[in-house]
Formats: structure tokens, sequence, C-alpha cells
């Protein structure tokens, strides 16, 4: 039989443990590097450095910096200390595997010399069997059956010999599943280590994306409204939460009777546009509380395990927020909906205030490119560290930001077929049909 | 301006060097190829690095333009402490040169 070190113990055969050693290191050095830096700039900061330039320097390094040094080499550090023990358990594994391939071949040829020879002797006593028969004398067919006794013999310590390799080879493979075990709990624990230092990124963290958020959500509803005002009639409404990385496209055939004309169109692209954000901003707290969840380092789901969730928390409730708005009657929905923008401009307030800090995920591009986003929804205020109460609040409108120029174009590839339609009376907006299975959409619908 | 000033401007350097080398290995690049991709042995585990690198990016690019501005202005500093000290070290020796030498 052939084997491969890959066939006894699974990919651990790829690792290469001196690269594993080496990221550890890195990671490791990095933490070391970040902390040393801190060190030196506070003290040549506080007192290695005196005069009107420290004083410069001084009002020139953000306490920021400092803050984002530490947690960096804490996340580091801990990364380092994941894949320290790992590289050990890969080198054990290795090494022993190598030893158990050693083995295992001697083994395979074991049996196959003792087979050879059981069949040797075998074939042997047989000839001296059947020679004996035909023996002129005596003696001589004594001789005979006494060699082919004594082949028989050997031929059944050779066969037993072959048993014993077999057995040989049962047990050291069973060895190599035990390694095959051991590493993949190894991997396992580091792949847990790792997503826990992953995680350390979000606490406390200042978040810079959320105004490329609200500028990516400015974009996709102005060219939502765009899409809709050259569609009007009977349309196919997509509600893109592209925050969230999830699309979902609702087919929503409009009747539009004369009598409510201006009425829906006034109303009409006013909710679209805000069932974007609607739907954007459910999906959001959605899968940032999915997030926040792992911060548990007890969770044993594995990154895909994990990955899914967050997927379909931020896709149920895309579906959930858009439902709200998009489903059977879109209008009335309107009122649900401008409840949730007072959320929206606090989130808004808190990344441009100073003094506010917003926890925050980072993006996950490897996951449906750069689409995939999650944002918890908590915010927490700088000096005390407290929640801030989510619920609406009256203050002044922030400034808006400016304009986003639309492109229908690339929008409406977006939802295929295109059917442009004539001008038809307007209405009441209705939604026959949801395309994808929505039991969350139900479920918001119904509440 | 400041009537009394106290400056080391080789730890003013070094500190410049250290940030200079967290710059350095903050770089995405580097820090992807030296993380092993591709040879760890374990595919979950390339997927926790690569989950890992992601959610740090954010973080690890602000840290990379503070350290590299830090970097950039105290290796300027030391430069110009040290410039002017051997400027005024060296005047200062003319001086001594040209007074000793008119006393001749």
């Amino acid at each position: 039989m052939s084997r491969s070190l890959e066939s006894l113990i699974g990919e651990a055969a790829h690792g290469r443990v001196g690269q594993v050693q080496r990221a550890a290191r890195t990671l490791d050095q990095l933490a070391e590097d970040a902390l040393s830096s801190g060190r030196m700039i506070k003290h040549a900061r506080a007192a290695g450095w005196t005069g009107g330039a420290a004083e410069a320097f001084r009002g020139a390094v953000d306490d920021e910096l400092f803050s984002n040094l530490k947690k960096l080499a804490d996340g580091c550090r801990a990364a380092a200390d994941a894949l320290g023990p790992y590289a050990g358990v890969l080198d054990e594994v290795q090494s022993e595997g190598r030893r158990l391939l050693q083995r295992l071949d001697a083994l395979d040829e074991q049996v196959r010399d003792a087979e050879q020879v059981a069949a040797a002797r075998s074939a042997e006593a047989q000839t001296a069997q059947s020679l004996a028969g035909l023996a002129a004398d005596s003696v001589q067919h004594a001789r005979l059956q006494e060699s082919a006794a004594n082949a028989s013999r050997a031929a059944g310590a050779a066969t037993a010999s072959a048993g014993a390799a077999r057995q040989a080879i049962v047990k050291a493979e069973q060895q190599a599943q035990a390694l095959r075990e051991r590493h993949e709990r190894a991997a396992r624990q580091a792949s847990q280590g790792l997503s826990h230092a992953a995680h350390m990124s979000l606490r406390d963290g200042r978040f810079d994306g959320l105004l490329d958020f609200g500028g990516d959500m400015a974009t996709v509803g102005a060219d939502v409204l765009d899409w809709v005002g050259d569609n009007s009639g009977k349309v196919a409404i997509g509600a893109l939460a592209l925050a969230a990385g999830c699309v979902v496209v609702l087919t929503a055939p409009v009747s539009v009777p004369a009598a409510a004309a201006a009425a829906a169109a006034a109303t009409l692209p006013a909710a679209l546009g805000l069932a974007g954000r609607a739907g954007a901003i459910s999906a959001v707290s959605g899968a940032g509380a999915a997030g926040l969840k792992t911060v548990d380092p007890t969770d044993t789901r594995t990154v895909d395990e994990r990955n899914n969730d967050y997927i379909k928390a931020a896709l149920g409730l895309s579906l959930a927020g858009a439902g709200k708005v998009a489903g059977p009657r879109i209008q009335q929905a309107a009122p649900k909906v401008k409840a949730l923008q007072p959320v929206d401009k606090q989130l808004r307030r808190a990344v441009s205030t100073p003094g506010k800090r917003v926890y925050i995920h980072e993006p996950r591009r490897k996951l449906l490119g750069d689409m995939y986003w999650e944002y918890p929804s908590t915010i927490v205020d700088k000096a005390g560290g407290a929640a801030v109460d989510a619920r609406p609040e009256r203050q002044p409108e922030p400034a808006k930001r400016p304009a986003v120029p639309c492109r229908p174009d690339a929008v409406n590839g977006l939802f295929a077929p295109r059917q442009p339609t004539a001008p038809s009376p307007l209405g009441p907006v209705q939604v026959s049909r949801i395309t994808l299975p929505a039991p969350m959409l139900v479920d918001a619908c119904a509440r | 301006m400041a009537s009394f000033f106290r400056v080391n401007p080789a730890e003013l350097d070094a500190t410049a060097g250290v940030a200079l080398r967290v710059v350095n290995q903050l770089d995405d690049g580097n820090l992807s190829s030296r993380l092993g991709a591709g040879s760890l042995g374990s595919g979950d585990l390339e997927d926790a690095v690569d989950d890992f690198l992601g959610s740090w990016s954010n973080r690890r690019e602000k840290v990379r333009e503070q350290a590299q501005r830090l970097a950039t202005l105290l290796q300027a500093t030391a430069d110009a402490y040290s410039t002017t000290e051997v400027n005024v070290q060296g005047a200062m020796s003319a001086a001594g040169g040209a007074s000793a030498g008119g006393g001749r």
C-alpha cells in the first residue's frame, strides 16, 4: 500500500512549523514594539524632553495613540499566545507522523515478505507431500514427509508473522487517527484564540467607518430612488441592504390607481429611501449583536459557523427591517420607519461628536467581498463607559452630508430583468410576492 | 521661547526608530506574509488568521499612520537639535580659534 504523510495526519502534513513559529514571533515582536514605542514616546513627552518644542510635541501627540498601541499589543500578544502552542503540537504531530509512516512502511514490507515466505513454504510443503507419495522406499518417503512438515510449519509461522504485522498496522493507523484528532483539536483551539484576539479589536474601539457607511447608504438610497423614479408603475423593488452585505430582493407589483397619484408619488420614493436605511440599520444591529456574542472566549463555534450566524442575523434582520416598510402595507409602515430615523441620527451624532465612542465591528472583507460589514448598536460614553440610551431623542439635526451623485446605471444592473414601464396611475402599494424565504420578515410584519 | 530646555536627540532618534519598526511591521503585505498564509497546516486556522488581520485592519492602519507621523516628527526634531548642536559647536570652535589666532 502506498502511504503518504498526508494520508496519515491529514492537512497537518502541509503545515510548516518554522513558519507558524515565525508568525507567533512576529506577533509577539509587534506587541513588544508597540508597547516599547508607546513607553518611549510617553517618556519623551513626559520627562525626557523639555522646553518649547517639547510642549509643541506634547500637543501633537494624541492620547488615542497610546490606547491604540496598547490594544494592538494586547491583540497581537493574544494571537501569538494562540499560535505558539499550536506550533508545538504541529511539530510533534508531524514528527510522530513521520515515525509512524516509516513504521508502517516497514510493516507493509514485513507483511509482503511474510506472505511471500508463507506462499513459498506452502508450495514447498505441497511439493514434498506429492513427492513423498512417489517415493521409491520408506526412507525417502519419511524424509520427504518430514520436509513437507517442516515447510508447512514454516509457512504457518510466516502467516502468523504477516498477521502480527497486519495487527501492528491497524494499531499504527489508530495512532495516526489519534494524531489527526490531536492536530484538529490544537488547530481549533488556536483558531478560537485568534478569533478571541480578533474580537479584542472591537472592545472600546472608535469606529471610523460609520461615516463611510452613511456615505454608502446615501449613495445606495440615491441610486435606488433614481431607479424607482425611472420605473414608476409596476416595478420590482430592490431593498438593498448594502452595509450588511445582504441584497434582499422583493418583487412588488404596484397597482397605481389615479386617485392617490399625488400622495403616492410623494411617499413611495421616500418610503423606499427609508426602507434601505431601515433595513440596513436593522441588519447592522442584528449582525453586530450576533458578532458581539462571539467576544465570549468560551464560544466554541468554528469560524465558518460564526460567519454563517452573522450572515443569517444580517439577512434575517435585513429582511425584517426592509419588510416593515416594503411589505404589504408600505405606506402604513412608513411611520414605523420614521421612528428609526432618530436612531440613525443618534449614530451619526455619536461619531461626529467628540467624546463619544461607538462599538463597531471591523469590515470582514472575505465575506461577500467588501459588501459585508458588521456593526453593533451599542454606543458608549467615553468618560464613564456607560451605555447611552439608544432611544430616539429630540436633538437638533446634524449637518447634512454633501449630496451624493446618483448612478442609475449601476443600480439598474442589480435588478434584472429590467422592465421599463409606461407611467401608470398611482395608488396604494401592494406587495404581492416575496421572492426570498423570510420567516423573520413574517415575524416582523406580524408585530 | 522657553528660557530652558533639555533634550536628548539620541533618545528621540531611538524612539523614532522603534516607531518606524512598528510602522514597518504593521504594513499589510509584510504582516500577511509573515503570518504564514498557506503554511499553517489548517484551513480553519488560516481563516482565523485572515479574520484576525481583517478585524484589526482599521486600528492597525490608524496606528501605522500615527506612528509614521510621530516617527517623522521625532526624527526631524532630533536632526534639527543635532544640527544646531554641531553648528553651534562649530561656531564656538571657530570663534575660539579666531580668538586664539588674534592673540598671537
